[in-house]
């Protein structure tokens, strides 16, 4: 197991700093893609046609975005903490590039093959709040305040439910290593975890709705996680300005939006990890599979939940504050203890 | 607690509904009318007949009456006349009445201008009208101001000069019949005393 | 902009490098204009219309940024009263540089009906902001906003922003040989 690029050159440091860039190579042609399906998308769900006069329909448009906003002034408050407010994009930023650490990419290449994946993963998702929180904090900036706030409430009660999801696919693998976790998946498509995982014989079909709703719950936690809509009351427009990137202007407030971008394949590429057998093909590992085809179906099916986070800003409102804590507490935390419950006993008696 | 799972399973269902009717127009042709490569509201006849649009004065109709200006609620017309002299010739407007006033100064502010179209109302020659003209943002507000005269200042002060000129001539003749007439009127008093 | 200072010393402003990349820089500012999503007056409902489907602002690249901060520029879409125009001045300053300006309607060009008699109501938002593109009407056809919006991204495409930096020197230059 392992990677490609140690196979390569051998173990040293070279190896190791051409691992670090791969996944920083992957994330800015990702973002801008994603950037340029965010305006598409959600100008054609509207009838509309989007961007169309940059390049050919507009598809150049995430590029002049960001040459515009090499060229804005950077703006920082003179009222602000100036050190945590310099800062807090870019820890923001790394939260979500230090998952790209352990996202496994193919067989062949897993940056860090760390048998505690799921755990960094949990860890440094929770890293990006503390980001948030203090640039909301350092922006002396009510708004900016009441968006980190909010980002922190929102963020602690969503961990839950999805520790949880995390919990019981740790449970029914027996590992937290991502790479086992996959391989377990590996062979027919039934062999998935959203479809039961490979053990139990005929009893596990009896328990697939509760990998369902674990998916499903996931999903949820994941986009609260990302601050995405319908969960974006951190940074809701129509109460408090921009939220906590009120007073962050140019390429500070890039690396928000490119943290964003990158979370949300984060979160997706761990949907496809834990529930749709990662980098093995749906066709059973005859056709289509291997190391290459592994990085096809990786980043396509993680690409298709970010269509579905795209799909889904555009289609609901953003929840208001008590409804989102009535989801997450009431909803989607005893919905996932009882489907812990359920597969501890499946994991029981197998 | 059937409730409780009942909520969820609506507000599942319901997600589920928006989500078909989203992928559904993502999917329909599209509705959007590109302006300036694709669309010509004039070409097309987007524009209604009684779209209320850019103001022209036709300076050969317009007889100098200022009643454009009179009515105009934000006063953003100006007119500035003078009459005509009798050595201008017989001189008419377009429609044929004849032409008593020369317009030195017909200026519409569009940057004033709400085309309420009470000009329009009120012009009796229908000088000033509508046009379907609508794209003409400026880079100045200088430039939205609009003089339909075409005269050059030359032409203007001549005939300002020529109307003056005539005030003095009307004046003399004025005088001399005023004297003409006491006098005459000295010679019926003698003869009736 | 603290990168152009770098850039634009060992150039000549009218040389290729510099030409092509201020081309790349205006470009880039003139295809993707965030605007600052604030209406004030009757104006502002005519620029939702711009906004909605059939007209789609977003053609041109203009995506809504509720902060000033992010914005490039502001449309003041509508009568502009004594109160907001302390508002508009903040906002307005609250926005980073490079930064442009809108006037929509004859209210906000030259204070429209109210010019003459409104005891209430700024003549005109080029009084206390510098504007870039007067759109004429009240309220403007969507058409003629958009219109607005092209000639808006003619004028900082033809921006120089080398060439101007070196005319600035020489005025200041002037100035302290005086
Ligand atoms: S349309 Fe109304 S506001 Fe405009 S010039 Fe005519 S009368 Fe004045
Ligand atoms: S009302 Fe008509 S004729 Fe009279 S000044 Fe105005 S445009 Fe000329
Ligand atoms: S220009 Fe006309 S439509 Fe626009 S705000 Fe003023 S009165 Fe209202």
């Amino acid at each position: 197991m392992g990677n490609f690029v140690f196979d390569l050159i051998g173990k040293n440091i070279v190896a190791a700093l051409v691992i670090c860039i791969i996944p920083l190579v992957f994330i800015l042609p990702y973002a801008l893609i994603a950037i340029l399906g965010e305006l598409k998308i959600g100008a054609w769900m509207q009838d509309r046609v989007g961007p169309m006069r940059t390049g050919w329909k507009g598809v150049l448009q995430p590029v002049a975005e960001v040459v515009k906003l090499l060229q804005k002034e950077d703006i920082t408050p003179t009222i602000a903490n100036k050190p945590l407010f310099n800062l807090a994009p870019f820890i923001v930023f790394i939260g979500a590039f230090a998952a790209f650490a352990v996202l496994p990419f193919s067989e062949k290449f897993i940056p860090s093959g760390i048998n505690l994946g799921l755990f960094f993963v949990f860890a440094v998702g929770s890293f990006a709040v503390i980001g948030i929180v203090m640039g909301g904090w350092a922006s002396n900036n009510k708004y900016s305040l009441l968006g980190a706030m909010r980002s922190v409430a929102q963020i602690i009660s969503y961990e839950l439910p999805a520790g949880m999801v995390f919990l019981s696919i740790a449970t029914i693998a027996g590992t937290l290593d991502m790479q086992t976790i996959i391989l377990n998946q590996s062979g027919p498509i039934w062999n998935w975890y959203i479809f039961g995982g490979p053990q139990g014989g005929a009893i596990k079909f009896l328990f697939i709705p509760f990998f369902v709703i674990l998916f499903i719950v996931y999903l949820i936690s994941s986009l609260a996680e990302t601050n995405r809509t319908p969960f974006d009351i951190p940074e809701g427009e129509s109460e408090i300005v921009a939220g906590y990137h009120t007073e962050y202007s140019g390429m500070k407030f890039a690396m928000f939006f490119m943290a964003e971008y990158a979370n949300m394949y984060v979160v997706s590429a761990i949907i496809v990890i834990l529930f749709l057998g990662g980098w093995s093909s749906p066709f059973g590992t005859s056709f289509m599979d291997g190391p290459i085809w592994g990085i096809f179906w990786m980043v396509g099916k993680a690409f298709f939940f970010v269509f579905v986070q795209i799909w889904l800003r555009w289609t609901l409102p953003r929840l208001r504050v008590d409804q989102l804590m009535y989801l997450g507490w009431k909803v989607l935390l005893p919905l996932s203890i009882a489907c812990f419950m359920a597969i501890a006993f499946l994991a029981m008696i197998n | 607690m059937v409730k409780y799972f009942k909520d969820i399973l609506l507000g599942f269902w319901t997600i589920m509904v928006g989500m078909k009717i989203t992928m559904d127009h993502l999917f329909q042709k599209k509705v959007t009318m590109q302006y300036p490569e694709r669309f010509d509201p004039i070409d097309t006849g987007f524009m209604p007949d009684n779209s209320r649009n850019k103001l022209f004065v036709d300076i050969d109709d317009c007889n100098g009456c200022g009643g454009c200006e009179r009515d105009c609620p934000v006063n953003c017309i100006t007119v500035e006349t003078v009459k005509t002299v009798p050595s201008d010739g017989p001189i008419t407007i377009k429609s044929g009445a004849k032409r008593t006033l020369w317009v030195l100064k017909h200026e519409i502010d569009y940057s004033k201008c709400c085309f309420c179209s009470l000009c329009v109302e009120s012009c009796a020659t229908s000088a000033i009208f509508h046009t379907k003209e609508f794209d003409y943002s400026g880079y100045d507000r200088n430039e939205l101001k609009h003089d339909f005269v075409s005269y050059s200042d030359e032409e203007k002060q001549k005939k300002l000069d020529n109307f003056v000129a005539y005030q003095i001539v009307k004046k003399q003749e004025d005088a001399a019949k005023k004297a003409a007439d006491e006098a005459a009127k000295a010679a019926a008093a003698q003869i009736t005393k | 902009m603290g990168f152009l200072n770098r850039l634009d010393d060992p150039f000549n402003a009218e040389g290729i490098i510099l030409g092509k990349v201020e081309d790349l820089l205006n470009w880039g500012r003139a295809r993707s204009d965030w605007y600052l999503s604030f209406g004030l007056a009757c104006c502002a409902i005519e620029f939702m219309a711009v906004n909605a489907s059939h007209f789609d602002l977003m053609r041109f690249g203009c995506i809504p940024r509720p902060s000033p901060r992010q914005a490039d520029f502001i449309i003041i879409s509508g009568t502009v009263t004594m109160k907001m125009a302390e508002r508009i001045i903040t906002l307005y300053e609250q926005m980073a540089e490079p930064k442009y300006v809108l006037s929509m309607g004859s209210c906000a060009n030259s204070g429209g009906p109210y010019w003459e008699h409104g005891y209430h109501v700024l003549k005109g938002i080029d009084r206390v902001i510098p504007v870039d593109v007067y759109v004429p009407g009240c309220p403007p056809k969507p058409e003629a906003f958009l219109d607005g919006i092209v000639k808006l991204q003619k004028k900082i495409n033809q921006q120089a922003i080398f060439k101007k930096r070196a005319k600035l020197a020489e005025e200041e230059k002037i100035i302290v040989n005086d």
